[in-house]
């Protein structure tokens, strides 16, 4: 008989659905039947009835399970929704905590999300390609114009390619004439990118540079209902271009976004696609699976030009294009941005996850009777730990409810500052849904985790005899966890604080230049051909002070040129930003010059001759730079005027030398009027009817110049806003769980406080008791904070050139606001228990 | 009262006669020998616990035994109430029976 054994799997499946006395008997029943089967029929029989009796058994377990699980659901359930409705403002606490925690993660989610699905919609996605040139500049996304021709004939495993340029330009068709924005593009551009026509033929839609592709919204707004195919657009005031294909129009998760697409020539001339230099974005897209490593090396020195040593000065790259909504080259990351929320979103959810961790196991000796009785009539730990995981499930659930409302109000708000269009759409996107089960399954769990294996842990017999120790390792937990909370607060203090203070200096950093109540205009050749009409009309207007115009925004210079100055030879060119300008640059925007004069009429060779900033002055060693020789585009010239160094570029950017140089009217696509501060809305009426008045097909836009700059550090607003919203909700709940703990506390102690009033303690003596420990715990709190908020924005600041100090002020500052704010939510309490007259407390028993 | 189903009724007379050694597998003996048809034991556990509930029946724990892996024998023993819904049964099964002769069921 002992060579045999039943089943041995059948064995544990039963036992599985078994459970207690119930399984001992039935396997014990089976075991001694299947020894029965075995004499009388053999033992195969025996093992095939063994398994039949097994897998009948089964189903009557699982109902016997059910009912005796529903049975203790209900049960707990109805325990649960009493204790929630016995404690209100713990609850309130609770409930208000994680729903706003939850709202936060799920807000995150859906930006995540929508980051994430950026450019997936093209389906060559993965062989596509943005060139790269790397310079001691840094890395740069304009190509050079040569460049296009060469990959695409001389490298089989690069099938198409293309500029990308994104613009706007008017666009004029019967008496409608506006600006749209426009991407120049090559024809492989339809081929290599998914943007679906709708009537038109993708092969042949760009071939001819008289093509214009445009997307069903501008079809719609142009021609209404007509069909728009054949129809001849006026683009740029010059191009008669004839409409090819309509597109759908292109998704909001676009980087590319234009409402036109035209021929790349159109932009650049045609004559310039051969030259070395570099303005547009160049995309290529390479065969299926091809080795990019291996290219990359192949074309990295294509670029000729080289620098005293023999080095390459700009060696060419590719970036993958699933990259490039991700991994911006210049600045910060966008992905970085996508790691810090969602950490920040966790930590919130965290905090308030230890708000209900403290809570329940502070009222724990109210709960802790009810554990005695359950563990007396039966019940094991497990029942226990199911229960109250149970418990923070169900609260997790209401706070699912909740939070769902909270993210529809709160998405507005979201979209506005992240600049996007999120939608909270349950039956749309199945994702959300999952990441909500899953996040308040996660909440349920982690809050439930530690008041279930504390509270299970009790022993009936010191319960019930209600001689449950108040142990220093309960505290030690509890106060842990508040410190937690609080160095988690007071760090994103800190870090808001300090981009705070870094965008203020920004903001009101003095840039070497005037930037107030200075229109800039983009103008059109139209308007550069009656330039000098323009401004003297602009100038006899009383209001206006100065009016000058350039190639480039003194925010933005970014153009460069090769330069030469005295003792440099060809082979060893310096490289140097330069900016066409007109007369009265300077005096527009007050910047000061350190030697010599600025450009004058009164001197008709200025048109040859250069100023400098002081960089460039550096760069070229001039001790004494008034009059000697400098040169760019091999036009010999002598520097005129130093001008004093100004922030050209973002403040993350050092100070880059720039030469000025007087030219053609018809480079300076810029006008700025600098008006004078009263009646500025007349004053642009005024600049709009003189520019009307020289050129009638010019479509007026103007922007003010420190609103401009304001555009550049969008970025960094950004985070500072929703930095600022996330650290209030993170220390709101903070407070929220100490206002818990400390009302919870000052009512354990009644007596205590009684008993010390009756002794002649003052109510601010007891209130002081009273609050004393959370106080300690959140200076300590504060001590952790402070290094990791410094660790954490000390690498972010050092990504500005141009940065203010950090300083100790601002981590007082932050601990301060923690504190005040602790004080207040446990001073209340403790204040109200102090003020309790201790009477009334001793008297109940 | 409620009458008993055929199943239980069949099991509850099984542990009355078996009285004292009923479990699991003496019962499923009995009922082979009486019915001719072998039941599978999911099919007397579920009305034994029918008959727990109603406390027709209660557990008395038994030694363990070799033969159950050591595991310890669940004995059935019929109560009071039992007895009386057994009684009730046979009552019932008389008269319905009672007008019945097998000349009628075999013509």
């Amino acid at each position: 008989m002992s060579s045999y054994r039943p089943p041995k799997f059948a064995n544990r499946l039963l036992s599985f659905f078994l459970k207690g006395s119930e399984g001992i008997e039935k396997l014990g029943d089976l075991e001694e039947g299947f020894w029965i089967k075995a004499e009388e029929d053999g033992i195969g029989k025996a093992r095939l009835w063994y398994w039949w009796q097994v897998i009948t058994t089964i189903p009557v377990s699982i109902k016997n399970s059910f009912i005796w699980g529903g049975i203790m659901f209900k049960n707990y359930l109805k325990i649960a929704v009493r204790n929630i409705k016995k404690y209100k403002t713990y609850s309130v606490i609770n409930i208000l905590g994680l729903a706003v925690g939850m709202a936060c993660c799920f807000l995150i989610v859906l930006w995540v999300q929508n980051e994430l699905s950026y450019n997936e919609f093209h389906q060559n996605k993965d062989d596509l390609y943005r060139v790269t040139i790397t310079s001691k500049r840094g890395v740069g996304i304009s190509a050079p114009y040569a460049l296009l021709p060469i990959l695409k004939n001389d490298y089989p495993e690069i099938i198409r390619g293309t500029w990308y340029a994104e613009t706007e330009a008017s666009v004029k068709y019967g008496d409608k004439k506006f600006n749209e924005p426009a991407a120049y593009c090559m024809p492989d551009f339809l081929q290599m990118f998914t943007f679906p026509f709708i009537k038109g033929n993708k092969e042949t839609a760009l071939s001819s540079t008289n093509s214009i592709i445009i997307t069903e919204r501008l079809a719609q707004k142009y021609f209404g209902n007509e069909n728009a195919l054949g129809k001849t657009f006026i683009v740029a005031d010059k191009y008669d271009l004839t409409v090819t294909g309509i597109i759908e129009n292109v998704p909001e998760n676009s980087d590319l976004q234009f409402d036109m697409i035209i021929r790349s020539e159109l932009l650049m001339g045609p004559e310039r696609l051969t030259v070395w230099s570099m303005d547009f974005p160049m995309y290529i897209q390479t065969v299926p699976n091809t080795n990019i490593n291996t290219l990359s090396d192949k074309i990295k020195n294509l670029i000729p030009a080289e620098d005293s040593e023999g080095n390459k000065r700009f060696v060419a790259g590719l970036q993958p294009f699933n990259e490039i909504h991700l991994y911006s080259l210049d600045g910060t990351d966008p992905i970085t941005y996508i790691y810090i929320f969602s950490i920040i979103a966790i930590v919130v959810l965290l905090i308030a996850c230890i708000n209900f961790m403290n809570l329940s196991t502070a009222k724990s000796v109210r709960r802790a009777k009810e554990i005695g009785m359950r563990k007396v009539i039966g019940a094991n730990r497990k029942d226990i730990i199911k229960q109250f995981f149970g418990e923070s499930i169900m609260m997790a659930i209401i706070a699912l409810l909740l939070s769902i409302v909270i993210v529809y109000l709160l998405l507005p708000y979201f979209n506005s500052i992240a600049e996007r269009q999120l939608t909270l759409n349950p039956v749309e996107n199945v994702f959300i849904v999952g990441a909500m089960f899953v996040i308040t399954l996660f909440t349920g769990i982690i809050s439930g985790i530690y008041p279930a294996v504390y509270l299970s842990r009790f022993q009936p017999v010191t319960v019930l005899k209600n001689t449950i120790q108040k142990t220093g390792k309960r505290h030690l937990m509890r106060r842990s966890l508040i410190v937690f909370q609080f160095t988690a607060a007071v760090s994103l203090i800190i870090c808001t604080s300090i981009i705070l203070k870094q965008m203020d200096y920004i903001y009101h950093k003095d840039l070497g230049f005037d930037r107030e109540q200075i229109l800039t205009i983009k103008t059109t050749p139209e308007v550069r051909e009656n330039y000098e009409t323009l401004k003297t009309r602009l100038l006899s207007d009383p209001k206006i002070s100065n009016v000058t115009s350039a190639s480039s925004l003194p925010l933005r210079i970014t153009n460069g040129n090769p330069v030469y100055w005295e003792g440099r030879t060809s082979e060893d060119y310096e490289s140097c930003f330069f900016v066409c300008v007109d007369y009265d640059y300077f005096e527009t925007f007050d910047m000061k010059m350190k030697y010599g004069r600025s450009f004058s009429k009164e001197f008709p060779s200025d048109m040859d001759n250069y100023i400098i900033n002081e960089s460039a002055q550096k760069m070229a060693g001039y001790e004494d730079p008034i009059g000697r020789m400098f040169s760019m585009w091999t036009k010999e010239g002598s520097i005129i005027g130093v001008v004093q160094n100004f922030n050209a570029l973002s403040l993350h950017n050092e100070i880059y030398p720039i030469v000025f140089v007087l030219y053609k009217n018809l480079t300076k696509k810029y006008t700025f009027i600098k008006i004078k501060p009263a009646d500025i809305p007349e004053t642009i009426e005024h600049v709009k009817e003189t520019f009307a008045s020289v050129a009638p097909n010019f479509i007026f836009n103007y922007q003010f110049l420190d609103d401009q700059f304001t555009e550049m550090y969008q970025t960094e607003t950004r985070l500072m806003d929703l930095l600022e919203y996330f650290t209030i909700l993170a220390i709101f709940i903070s407070c929220l769980g100490l206002l818990g703990l400390a009302s919870f506390m000052a009512e354990q102690r009644t007596k205590e406080v009684a008993i010390r009033k009756v002794l002649g303690a003052s109510n601010n003596n007891v209130a002081a008791i009273l609050s004393r420990e959370f106080i300690l715990l959140v200076a300590v709190a504060n001590l952790i904070a402070w290094p990791i908020g410094y660790y954490f924005m000390k690498s972010w600041i050092e990504d500005f050139t141009f940065r203010t100090d950090i300083g100790l002020m601002i981590f007082i500052i932050s601990g301060g606001i923690a504190f005040l704010v602790a004080l207040m939510a446990v001073g209340f309490q403790a204040y109200k228990a102090a003020l309790k007259n201790p009477v009334d407390s001793l008297k109940q028993e | 009262m409620k009458l008993l189903s055929r199943a239980e009724e069949i099991i509850l007379t099984a542990v009355l006669i078996l009285s004292g050694n009923a479990y699991g597998i003496t019962i499923r003996e009995h009922i082979k020998k009486v019915t001719g048809v072998e039941w599978s034991l999911a099919s007397i556990y579920d009305p034994l616990n029918k008959l727990t509930q109603k406390e027709y029946v209660k557990k008395i724990e038994g030694d363990p035994t070799p033969e159950r892996g050591g595991r310890r024998k669940i004995l059935y023993e019929i109560t009071e109430d039992g007895k009386t819904a057994l009684l009730e049964m046979k009552k019932v099964n008389e008269s319905v029976w009672a007008d019945i002769s097998n000349a009628a069921l075999e013509g």
